[in-house]
């Protein structure tokens, strides 16, 4: 064929015409294509449903949608199949038409993909939703769309997003930062295993390692699952630590206790002295009881006499930092309490054999077992004076929200391919994966793995905004030295209650307790507590304190935590007229009884209020009427809209009582 | 000449292809009718091929309830649990710890006579204004100062879903 040819020519121009032809038909065809988008048809259809709608909801032009979010770079195209998510009445219409339930935020403000991942820019279910391949940020399952609210909001307890809470909460009380980086999250009390030789039997120390949720199964200490041998090695190695922090020395147990040990009396006194204390305020027995400190039904078969009598003398010496309060108690009844929980608290289910048996140690048993102790990482939560314990932890958690899906190590399990999956399967089964993994298996239920998992999904390395970013406000340390520091140290009040936001929340706020409670009463309930609240599990113990120590805890009370905003002028006490009014109020307009008893009459949610004029003070009674949630957001007690008045006639009625029940 | 013509096909050819891709196959494409979208897009199938039972049974139940409970409901079974549990019981029966202390014995919610009877209006208003701004014991105390409106409507809808099962409530709008 050559080029010169006319015919060869005339069949070229005729190709070319033809191939021309086709380009127009297809260029004709492209702006057509956009009839056959799925979100053309979700919309479509979204006209049709809300034209059936009883309520008159306005149809919508059928056309791409999308929310611009500039500040956060996010363009979602969502909104072309979820059109209704600002109509009202559709709250209850199927998906994709359903309304965006009410939140916090605006959609327009956040876009979609900033709170439920995904990918923004997608026009199809399958796309937009994904898992598909080349988009790792898959749509947060419900289940777990609060890693969302978690990516801006740092602080520790997000009030809008309960199971975010809960799985910070979970990461924290699991100490999970012992072997991981977690930035922000702390560390909470764990054992200091020095001296552990001299308080533990060894049987029980093998049981325990085995499997410490077999004998406790509120323990926080996960099971490593260890060979028999390992666990042999270890407990070796653990018990030949037998020197307490800084030195501490066991003091001998009284003659006392050699004597009168398993004496029925002295049993008795323990008894008596255990219940005073309410040590179950915290420990639980038999798994009822508190759940702040460890279960104490067993501890017969796990402590050594003189360890429990010497811990019960001073437990920040022998483990410091421990939450527990130092109790006034003398050395005969320390005594009798060790008799009674000797006597008592025997775990039955312990082996007979283990504790006549005489063991022979592994003749490497010291090397092996610190092996062991670095290669799971007992030193990430147990302190141990060894120099050559070393840290050797997991990989780091910082950013597990952000890691892209090659970078998870699947191993052998056939899970679906996203960061979800992967984190819940390795909370529930951590060695699933591979045999060689080091994880404690955790024990967790459903529940508590979607919270773990939605706090770590929340863990990201790139940020909003920083002035969209929440964290706690700073709360300035509440420290007290001289007399007042030793007696909250010794005592350890900020464990339950709390003082200008340092402390607990298990007991009453102490911050304006001056203001609120009589002098009198105050100095009174010292010397015996009891708990004004019958619901709730952990009561004040009865801590033993010396007279001086009740004058200067008052003293601080009345000196130190005042709120003058609580003085209330022109309430009627003793007015009879007044006291009437408020009486009527109490019983019949407000209905207060029922959940207050006066009189033995009425309901026990909130504290009883007989003798409440010998306990309270009358500005505090109307400051807390017109609003408790301004003092207590967490308070049962709703506020009832009451007037001035009538806040301080009921002042006048409960002030006026002052018969003890 | 046939390389020409070739390659002009292949070329129409990969014209039509990449126009023909946003439409692959006709299952794919959302019907018309409202029954048929009526799938929930957020539902993921979970990992049906999780290695241990502990996880499927993980996935299943927490999965479930969110399957169950829309996120209004979620709202109000919390608060319900914080404020109502007391006195009315976790489930609604009128069995809470403090309803025995009380000479008019709390509403059981679980009743499918009394779900039926009282419209939302209704039982709105008796959570706003308790027993004394709508006629009944003046124990049951009024939440108009403490929850929002909306807190009020997410507990309506949260209690709602405690009629028994049995039965279907007709006024559930809300």
């Amino acid at each position: 064929m050559t080029w010169g040819d006319a015919t060869g020519l005339g069949k070229l121009k005729l190709v070319y015409g033809g191939v021309a032809l086709v380009f127009l038909a297809v260029l004709a065809f492209s702006p057509v294509k956009d009839l056959f988008q799925e979100w053309r048809d979700y919309q479509l259809a979204y006209n049709d449903f809300v034209r059936q709608q009883p309520v008159k909801i306005k149809t919508v032009p059928v056309k791409l949608r999308q929310l611009w979010v500039r500040e956060l770079d996010t363009v979602d195209r969502c909104v072309s199949c979820h059109v209704g998510l600002r109509e009202k009445g559709l709250s209850d219409a199927p998906q994709p038409f359903t309304a965006h339930p009410r939140i916090p935020h605006e959609v327009e403000d956040f876009g979609c993909t900033t709170c439920h991942e995904g990918q923004g820019r997608a026009t199809t279910m399958a796309a937009a939703h994904g898992p598909v391949r080349f988009w790792d940020d898959p749509m947060l399952a419900t289940s777990h769309v609060e890693a969302g609210c978690g990516a801006c909001h740092q602080e520790k307890q997000p009030p809008a997003a309960p199971v975010l809470s809960a799985g910070r909460r979970l990461i924290e009380e699991l100490n999970c930062v012992g072997c991981h980086d977690l930035p922000g999250y702390e560390k909470s009390f764990t054992p200091n295993l020095n001296g552990i030789g001299e308080k533990v039997n060894r049987p029980w120390l093998v049981r325990w390692l085995t499997d410490p949720s077999e004998i406790d199964p509120a323990t926080r200490m996960p099971d490593f699952q260890l060979s028999s041998d390992e666990t042999e090695l270890l407990a070796d190695f653990l018990m030949s630590f037998r020197r307490f922090p800084a030195n501490a020395q066991l003091q001998p147990l009284p003659e006392d206790y050699e004597s009168r040990w398993e004496s029925e009396e002295f049993i008795e006194l323990g008894k008596t002295r255990f219940r005073e204390a309410r040590c179950i305020s915290c420990h639980s027995v038999e798994g009822k009881g508190g759940h702040l400190a460890p279960d104490l039904g067993k501890v017969a078969s796990k402590l050594s006499p003189m360890w429990l009598f010497n811990f019960l003398g001073d437990p920040g010496r022998f483990q410091p930092g421990v939450p527990m309060p130092r109790y006034g108690l003398s050395d005969t009844d320390r005594a009798a309490v060790t008799a009674y929980m000797m006597n008592e608290f025997i775990d039955w289910d312990a082996p007979e054999e283990h504790v006549t048996s005489t063991h022979q140690p592994h003749p490497n048993f010291y090397e092996e077992g610190l092996a062991l102790f670095n290669q799971y990482n007992c030193a990430g939560c147990h302190t141990l004076d060894e120099s050559r314990v070393s840290q050797n932890r997991g990989p780091s958690l910082a950013a597990i929200g952000s890691k892209q899906v090659f970078e998870l190590d699947f191993g052998t399990l056939q899970l679906e391919r996203t960061r979800e999956a992967f984190v819940e399967a390795k909370l529930s089964n951590p060695r699933g994966f591979r045999e060689t993994l080091r994880m404690p298996q955790l024990h967790l239920d459903p529940e508590e793995i979607q919270a773990i998992t939605t706090a770590l999904l929340a863990q990201r390395d790139e940020h909003a905004p920083p002035e969209m970013m929440r964290t706690d406000p700073p709360v300035p340390a509440f420290e007290p030295h001289g007399a007042i520091g030793r007696v909250f140290d010794r005592y350890s009040c900020l464990t339950c209650h709390t003082v200008r936001g340092t402390g607990g929340d298990i007991a009453p706020d102490l911050t304006r307790v001056g203001s609120q409670l009589q002098r009198t009463w105050v100095e009174r309930y010292f010397e015996v507590p009891f708990s004004r609240r019958p619901i709730q599990a952990e009561r004040m113990p009865n801590l033993f304190m010396t007279d001086d120590e009740i004058r200067t805890v008052t003293d601080f009370f009345y000196s130190m935590l005042l709120d003058d905003s609580l003085q209330v002028d022109g309430i009627p006490i003793g007015n009879a007229e007044a006291v009437e009014f408020g009486r009527s109020m109490f019983w019949d307009t407000y209905g207060c009884h029922s959940c207050h008893q006066v009189g033995a009459k009425g309901g026990y949610v909130g504290p009883p209020l007989d003798g409440a004029g010998k306990r309270l003070q009358p500005g505090w009674i109307v400051s807390w009427l017109q609003d408790p949630q301004s003092f207590d957001p967490n308070t049962l007690e709703p506020r009832t809209g009451m007037s001035l008045d009538e806040s301080k006639a009921i002042a006048a009625y409960l002030m006026s009582l002052r018969a003890e029940p | 000449m046939k390389r020409i013509a070739t390659v002009g096909l292949a070329l129409v050819a990969w014209l039509s292809s990449s126009c023909g891709d946003a439409r692959t196959s006709d299952e794919q494409a959302p019907a018309r009718s409202v029954d048929s979208v009526a799938v929930t897009g957020t539902e993921n199938t979970g990992n049906p091929d999780a290695s241990s039972a502990e996880t499927a049974l993980s996935v299943v139940s927490v999965k479930a309830f969110y399957a169950r409970y829309t996120y209004s409901q979620r709202k109000g079974m919390r608060l319900f649990g914080a404020y109502c549990a007391v006195c009315h019981g976790e489930g609604g029966e009128g069995d809470g710890f403090n309803a025995f202390n009380l000479d008019v014995r709390p509403r059981d919610l679980t009743d499918q006579a009394f779900q039926r009877a009282v419209s939302d209006e209704a039982l709105r208003e008796v959570i706003a204004q308790g027993g004394r701004g709508t006629n009944r014991s003046v124990l049951m105390p009024a939440y108009q100062h403490t929850l929002s409106e909306e807190e009020v409507t997410d507990l309506l809808a949260f209690i709602r879903t405690l009629a028994r099962p049995d039965v279907t409530v007709g006024d559930t709008d809300g």
